[in-house]
């Protein structure tokens, strides 16, 4: 039952995508070509990676809107420790210290939300301003242009170029990164242990500590997990854009949010997908690199991102009151 | 009845706070900090962050939070700039000016009553919707400014900066709507309905409150107020845009917190947010003071709001959980007393 519902909720989503696309490639036929498909895979990177860790505290009922804050935090410390230490290692190294600065930012999230048992909300929303003003205060409020050299050679690493009808299409290596890293989650989701644990959690934690289950390290782990991928996503946002600037990865929580609700995963937890979420990431991002290509102002993105918010929360509420009430499970007035 | 009165040692800590603070800055700046100027000065800085710290605590009282508060003033806020600009050729300033209040007024109920009904309708928890919301209005406010910063005819400049008996006006609204807040909430049918709804919806449904009604009119309400701050903040700067006071989402949310209500629901006190507001802007004022001259003064600022927040919402659940432990202790040792067989019940 529950997996038919989350089966429909994807192709529902797939559908929507599909009909969109279509829509945008009749309005403007540059739409179809490999160059703006990659072009949307590539911007839809850093968005993706944010959107993956808020799924995983997501489904174990909380909510993560620092992951923007450690994501920009994390690349601006690295990139300022590695300019210092006068770094010209491979890239690799410098996407490793980012993610540890990001889980070590996702275990301070966790520790207030599980042991001092605050709400994860108010937790973040704290934890976003703290991050953010902390390290424009204490680290450096001034945008880098000058990265290390193997950090900015990224941005042209790609993995295969597509020709067609003369007209470039590269394909970057971060894409494949986003993909390696989605298909690794959803199978720990779904086969693993820890995977299942984490469902059980977010369904209902009472009933997960009697089976045995360890809540708060599983707890932990979804918000380490959370930092760690926002770390990959801020050193993966200054390596793409070639400079170490503080004030990027504002508000994309909001984004990140809506993708995971679009994706099917609820606040109160127990639900959500890998596959969901990344529909959502790409619904989300193909609608904000396309607005401009059909001659809506830019301006007017967040309204879109609101809508499919809301109408991602709204059509499945709707239907499952239908579903209650049908079944005479509604109290109510 | 506990709960809707706050408890007395609360209270006295509060007020303890923000008489600590203000002796604390007044030595430390003992020529500037207290005197009666600095002191309006303040007063006429509080209204816009305490209306929305209003529009938290109300919707914290029935389980619930509005995270588009921000968005709401903004929106309300142009919409008076844009209508109050549109209209003065035809209508003069007065006339204008009064049209672009009733527009921001309206704007907050409409989008106080979209938050509440589809808060009601839809049952998904608050926070995924009204951050929906937010995005919206922000995207629609976005849209039709282009971005740009609105500006107003001027005519509103007495809300902003005038006084009446040296007193500022804006705080006046703001103590105001504290007092009217606080009747409706612990004196009125719909205020008990609102403890009753935040202490368990559930029960709530049990015994034939309409909590769906409860729901629409608290959202619409602090979008209410949400555009009194809105007009306030139009007010004293004559100008508007959707950017405008971007850290005052958390900055109400610590207010509220401070306050003592509970983020949980069905506890806490509105009136206490006059309190808390003099001791934020209290630290804000010490912080301004201190950092004043320097460049990352205002992220630094930002740092100490999210550390605070984190702080005090901990503070709060400690002694939240000291003093359930004694009730229970007391009302254990009662029913011993009364030689009813107790029962255990669960924490």
């Amino acid at each position: 039952m529950i997996k038919r519902l989350l089966g429909s909720r994807e192709l529902l989503l797939a559908a929507v995508i599909l009909v969109l696309a279509i829509v945008f490639g009749m309005l403007a036929p540059q739409f179809f070509s490999f160059a703006h498909m990659f072009g949307i895979g590539r911007s839809a990177v850093v968005l993706g990676l944010l959107s993956l860790g808020l799924l995983l505290v997501m489904i174990t009922g909380g909510i993560d809107v620092s992951v923007s804050a450690t994501a920009v935090a994390s690349m601006y410390i690295t990139s300022v420790a590695l300019l210092e230490l006068n770094y010209h290692g491979p890239f690799l190294l410098a996407a490793v210290l980012a993610v540890v600065i990001g889980a070590v930012f996702g275990l301070v999230n966790a520790t207030l939300v599980t042991i001092l048992k605050l709400p994860s909300l108010i937790v973040t929303l704290g934890t976003l301003t703290l991050f953010r003003g902390g390290l424009l205060a204490f680290v450096g409020s001034d945008r880098l242009r000058e990265l290390p050299a193997k950090m900015s050679e990224f941005s042209t690493a790609q993995l295969f170029t597509l020709e067609t009808g003369g007209r470039p299409a590269p394909f970057h290596v971060s894409v494949a990164v986003l993909i390696v890293i989605a298909v690794l989650l959803a199978w720990a989701l779904r086969s693993t242990t820890w995977g299942k644990s984490m469902y059980a959690v977010g369904d209902d934690e009472v009933a997960a500590r009697r089976l045995g289950v360890a809540v708060t390290p599983v707890k932990i782990s979804a918000f380490v997990l959370a930092g760690a991928l926002a770390g990959l996503a801020g050193i993966m946002s200054g390596a793409l854009n070639r400079a170490a600037d503080p004030f990027t990865i504002v508000g994309v929580e909001m984004d990140a949010l809506a993708a995971v609700v679009l994706g099917g995963a609820a606040v109160t937890g127990g639900r959500g997908s890998v596959l969901g979420t990344m529909l959502g990431v790409i619904l989300i991002t193909m609608v904000a690199a396309s607005l401009v290509l059909v001659g809506i102002p830019s301006a007017w993105r967040h309204a879109f991102v609101g809508i499919f918010l809301l109408l991602g929360l709204g059509i499945p509420a709707l239907r499952q009151r239908r579903i209650e009430k049908a079944r005479g499970m509604v109290v109510s007035n | 009845m506990e709960a809707r009165l706050g408890s007395r040692q609360y209270v006295i800590a509060l007020i303890a706070l923000v008489v600590l603070l203000f002796v604390i800055l007044s030595i430390l700046a003992p020529s500037t900090y207290p005197t009666l100027r600095n002191v309006l000065s303040m007063a006429s800085q509080m209204a816009p962050l305490g209306l929305l710290a209003l529009c938290v605590s109300l919707t914290f009282l029935i389980g619930g939070i509005d995270l588009s508060i921000v968005a709401v003033a903004n929106a309300g806020a142009i919409a008076a700039a844009m209508t109050s600009t549109a209209l003065e050729p035809s209508l003069g300033a007065p006339g204008a000016s009064l049209v672009g209040v009733a527009a921001c007024l309206a704007v907050g109920v409409i989008a106080g009553v979209i938050n509440g009904t589809l808060v009601s309708q839809l049952r998904v928890h608050p926070i995924p919707i009204t951050l929906g919301t937010m995005a919206l209005f922000t995207g629609i406010a976005t849209g039709v400014t282009g971005g740009a910063t609105q500006f107003g005819t001027g005519s509103l400049g007495f809300l902003g900066s005038g006084t009446i008996a040296m007193v500022p006006v804006s705080f006046l609204l703001f103590v105001i709507v504290v007092l009217a807040l606080a009747i409706i909430t612990t004196k009125t049918r719909f205020g008990f309905k609102m403890y009753a709804v935040g202490a368990s919806d559930k029960v709530s449904r049990f015994a034939r409150l309409e909590v769906e009604k409860v729901q629409v009119r608290t959202y619409m309400l602090s979008g209410f107020i949400a555009s009194i701050a809105g007009l306030v903040m139009f007010a004293g700067s004559n100008a508007a845009n959707v950017s405008f006071g971007s850290s005052w989402l958390i900055l109400a949310i610590l207010i509220a917190v401070l306050s003592g209500v509970d983020p949980y629901g069905g506890k806490g006190r509105v009136l206490l947010v006059l309190l808390a507001v003099v001791g934020m802007q209290q630290v804000q004022t010490g912080i301004n003071m201190a950092l004043g001259r320097w460049d990352g003064a205002s992220f630094a600022a930002e740092f100490t709001f999210g550390v605070l927040l984190i702080a005090v919402l901990g503070l709060n659940r400690r002694l939240g959980k000291a003093e359930r432990r004694k009730l229970r202790k007391k009302s254990k040792s009662e029913e011993i007393q009364q030689g009813e067989p107790t029962l255990a019940t669960p924490a």
